[in-house]
């Protein structure tokens, strides 16, 4: 289950093209850069924790291709990167 | 990451950024569609990372060692990084009250708390005061002595069930690492396991190369001068 780290304290801001997005995170004062889907896993995270499988049914209009399991493949690596950079947590543990 | 490279300008002033309350959000009107097996994950940077405060926390080992012998470099903070403390007291989980004057640390304990766990927060029908030791042990908190039926923010606090100091002090320094570890203004990882606060709530602990045993009061210390449960 994945969740925002500090959801009331990250500011998102995109450019006319909607293709990146940054996201500034206040706590920190780190300024990320996150590309669609990115972005969308964020906005979603905002409303409720989600799993990667929630996440894939919810973003399924984004893809061409919408084979299930490589779609999940694709968030979970995803989740992973903003993971990385500390944007998100896994809750799982 | 080509994208990124295709925009060395990419970084953005702080001022740019509309610091409310809700988060400006862009819109999802879009866009060519992602062709899977083709492309890569997208790309997610840190482009601008300022420094920040962490905590001031030692090793149980370099602690106690000082504690031995006063006369040592440990006493002047030698290659020790010093930030202020940044996690809630004993009195804020009680009381779910959020501490004033940090820069970050700015919601309640317990509202970070069931963020980070929907399953208890179900659990415990959205109240922190029902959440009870039995519910903190699903996620490895550990507390010597207390019965698992009774409710945590009860035994941290101050009237009719309310726990020991060692009680109080090995729980609050466990949610607190629970909840704020792992993050720029918070390093309480660096200092020590969270595998170390376990042995610590058994009201027994031998910091690593001391050959020594520390008990209840030592513990209680150690944990109040690192920062991890005031």
């Amino acid at each position: 289950m994945w969740s925002l780290a500090f959801p009331e304290k990250l500011c998102f801001r995109s450019w006319s093209d909607e293709e990146l997005s940054v996201v500034y995170n206040t706590l920190s004062g780190d300024t990320h850069l996150v590309e669609s889907p990115g972005l969308e896993i964020l906005q979603l995270l905002t409303e409720s924790p989600q799993t990667a499988e929630s996440l894939a049914s919810a973003l399924s209009g984004l893809f061409q291709d919408q084979e299930r399991g490589r779609l999940v493949q694709y968030i979970g690596a995803t989740l992973l990167r903003l993971k990385e950079v500390g944007l998100i947590t896994d809750t799982s543990h | 990451m080509s994208d990124i490279d295709k925009q060395p300008e990419a970084k953005l002033g702080v001022e740019q950024a509309s610091v409310t309350g809700a988060p400006l959000v862009a819109s999802v009107s879009r866009r060519r569609l992602i062709k899977l097996g083709t492309t890569a994950v997208p790309a997610v940077a840190t482009l601008v990372s300022q420094p920040a405060l962490a905590w001031h926390c030692k090793s149980p080992s370099a602690w106690g060692s000082e504690i031995i012998n006063p006369n040592t470099s440990l006493r002047t903070n030698a290659g020790h990084q010093s930030y202020p403390d940044e996690t809630w007291y004993i009195t804020n989980w009680a009381n779910n009250t959020t501490r004033s004057g940090l820069s970050w640390l700015t919601i309640t304990p317990w509202k970070r708390f069931f963020n980070l766990y929907p399953a208890i927060k179900t659990a415990a029908g959205n109240n922190s005061s029902n959440v009870t030791i039995a519910m903190l042990g699903t996620i490895g908190i550990h507390v010597a002595g207390a019965a698992a039926t009774a409710s945590v923010r009860t035994v941290l606090g101050t009237g009719a069930g309310a726990g020991t100091p060692f009680q109080k002090s090995v729980i609050t320094a466990q949610l607190n690492y629970k909840t704020v570890s792992g993050y720029a203004q918070n390093e309480m990882e660096q200092c020590l396991a969270f595998s170390n606060l376990n042995s610590m709530a058994t009201g027994s602990y031998s910091p690593s190369g001391l050959g020594v045993n520390w008990h209840q009061t030592e513990i209680i210390q150690y944990l109040s001068e690192n920062y991890f449960a005031i």
